[in-house]
């Protein structure tokens, strides 16, 4: 990328005026958050963190995970997860419209990316910590806080409910009846994303709370897609989204 | 490039020295707050939209006025809004047509995608909310500091808001005719974080759900469908602060 002489110029010019204008304003008026009370650096963390999945159309998710991290200094470390959902299927909406729909004709049309439900994954990911600081409760107490970022990859098994109708008088499922049957994805490559707050209450024990997106590339599944000559079947690539809010406790040593 | 270079340089270098610190210490509580609200009046302007609804998306803006009481609670009124207030378009049968009066309301792929498997959701599910007014209560139990790579200080309120007000809804059937679906008193929970940048200058993230109950007549028009719909919404806006004080200087190393 050519960034010329004169946006070049414009930086330096920046970096000298901002950069230590800004830190000598910090040092005379007021300190930096500098008595740390919490480092994360070289340590170990274990984590319990119940979870359940927002922004899906029709499925839900209920688990729990665990994982294991290690800080290689205060703004980066590594970990493993691993989670698994007892919970996981389709919302209720989906069978509400399937129930009150006047007819199941095109039922077989809808998107499979939305039915997607994960049952477990298990990931390595690189967290990033670029945020410390202090909160003040109703000025009785403090509780220090790490902002982090997550990002990473792994792998994740899926299911999905493959809609069907009966046709009228059908002996077997009734007149007109839509029917569910629950088909096993092979084990998927997943990457994951996501960010979160991690509340320290004392050396040892916290809390986390996270976001956490986790995605895969479904590719190439038969769809049928309602198009102006009628219904016509073709591939679908697209991603499955899971997000996740996390709220956990962990212990780091 | 060489400025480039030489720009970085100098900015580490002086940086470095710059931020040079003391020992650790024990924290008790947080002290030295360096912005009060108290007795101050806010007018905040926000931009936002609807994030969790499967079929509904909205955009809206909005505009509160808070008047914080002390530095813990405040009274806060506000008016959210997705379409032009007052005007509904040309009248067709029973609705109106107009999609560029109802400016921040819209819905999913996920419609189209269930229509075009000759599905759809009840009509309860697809009102939408076209303007709010309401009233809450604002408390800020939590302010804190946060540094940014050990560069800059951060000062922020966390709050919560709860309260509740008049909403005005509408539905728009697969012919894009608008039906009013009537006015509703509508909940409202916030979660909010403020950054002050200045005494008199702060940003606001807000995440705000609203609740009613939708009381909408049904696809085949033979009686009416009640559901409890929820919306949550995510909002960035600035905030410009009036009166009050400046907040007492108790020095502090934290």
């Amino acid at each position: 990328m050519r960034i010329g002489r004169f946006g070049s110029a414009l930086f330096a010019v920046f970096c000298l005026l901002y950069g230590p204008a800004n830190a000598g304003a910090a040092e005379a008026d007021e300190p930096i958050l500098m008595n740390k009370l919490h480092d994360l650096s070289g340590r170990f963390e274990i984590s319990l963190t119940p979870s359940m999945s927002i922004l899906d159309k029709y499925t839900r998710h209920v688990g729990t995970s665990l994982g294991l991290g290690y800080s290689i200094n205060d703004y980066l470390g590594v970990e493993l997860d691993v989670a698994y959902n007892f919970i996981s299927g389709d919302r209720k909406l989906l069978d509400e419209i399937l129930r009150t729909a006047t007819t199941l004709d095109g039922v077989e049309r809808l998107a499979l990316t939305d039915l997607k439900h994960m049952t477990w994954s298990a990931s390595l990911g690189v967290v990033f910590s670029p945020f410390y600081g202090k909160l003040n409760f109703s000025s009785e107490f403090a509780v220090t806080i790490h902002f982090y970022m997550v990002a990473g990859a792994g792998v994740a098994e899926y299911r999905y409910s493959e809609l069907r109708h009966s046709p009228p008088f059908d002996p077997l499922f009734g007149d007109n009846q839509f029917h569910k049957q629950e088909v096993t994805y092979p084990v998927k490559p997943t990457g994951h994303i996501g960010g979160g707050l991690r509340f320290h209450f004392n050396e040892n024990w916290g809390m986390k709370v996270e976001i956490r997106d986790i995605l895969f590339y479904d590719q190439g599944y038969k769809g049928q897609i309602n198009e102006g000559l009628g219904v016509q079947e073709r591939n679908i690539d697209d991603f499955v989204h899971t997000v996740f809010l996390r709220l956990g406790a962990f212990y780091a040593f | 490039m060489k400025n480039i270079i030489f720009g970085l340089v100098a900015t580490l270098l002086m940086m470095g020295s710059a931020y040079a610190q003391s020992p650790n210490e024990r924290v008790h509580v947080l002290q030295k707050r360096n912005y009060s609200v108290k007795n101050k009046t806010e007018v905040s302007f926000f931009g936002g939209l609807s994030v969790d609804d499967t079929f509904t998306q909205h955009y809206a803006g909005t505009i509160t006025v808070d008047y914080h009481l002390d530095e813990a609670f405040a009274i806060e009124a506000m008016w959210m809004t997705s379409k032009i207030p007052f005007v509904n378009g040309d009248k067709q049968g029973d609705g109106y047509t107009g999609d560029g009066i109802r400016w921040g309301m819209g819905y999913t792929d996920a419609l189209e995608n269930l229509r075009s498997a000759q599905l759809s959701p009840s009509n309860a599910d697809l009102a939408m909310i076209g303007n709010f007014v309401g009233l809450n209560v604002q408390f800020s139990p939590i302010y804190g500091k946060f540094s940014f790579f050990n560069m800059g200080l951060i000062h922020t309120d966390f709050y919560v808001t709860a309260g509740g007000g008049l909403a005005s809804t509408e539905y728009q059937r697969p012919d894009d005719v608008w039906v009013d679906t009537g006015v509703y008193f509508m909940g409202d929970f916030c979660l909010g974080l403020r950054i002050f940048l200045e005494r008199w200058f702060a940003l606001r993230l807000d995440v705000r759900d609203f609740v009613f109950a939708a009381r909408v007549e049904n696809a085949t028009q033979t009686g009416f469908d009640t559901k409890i719909r929820s919306t949550l919404y995510v909002m960035f806006g600035v905030s410009l602060l009036f009166g009050g004080e400046d907040p007492v200087q108790i020095w502090s190393p934290y």
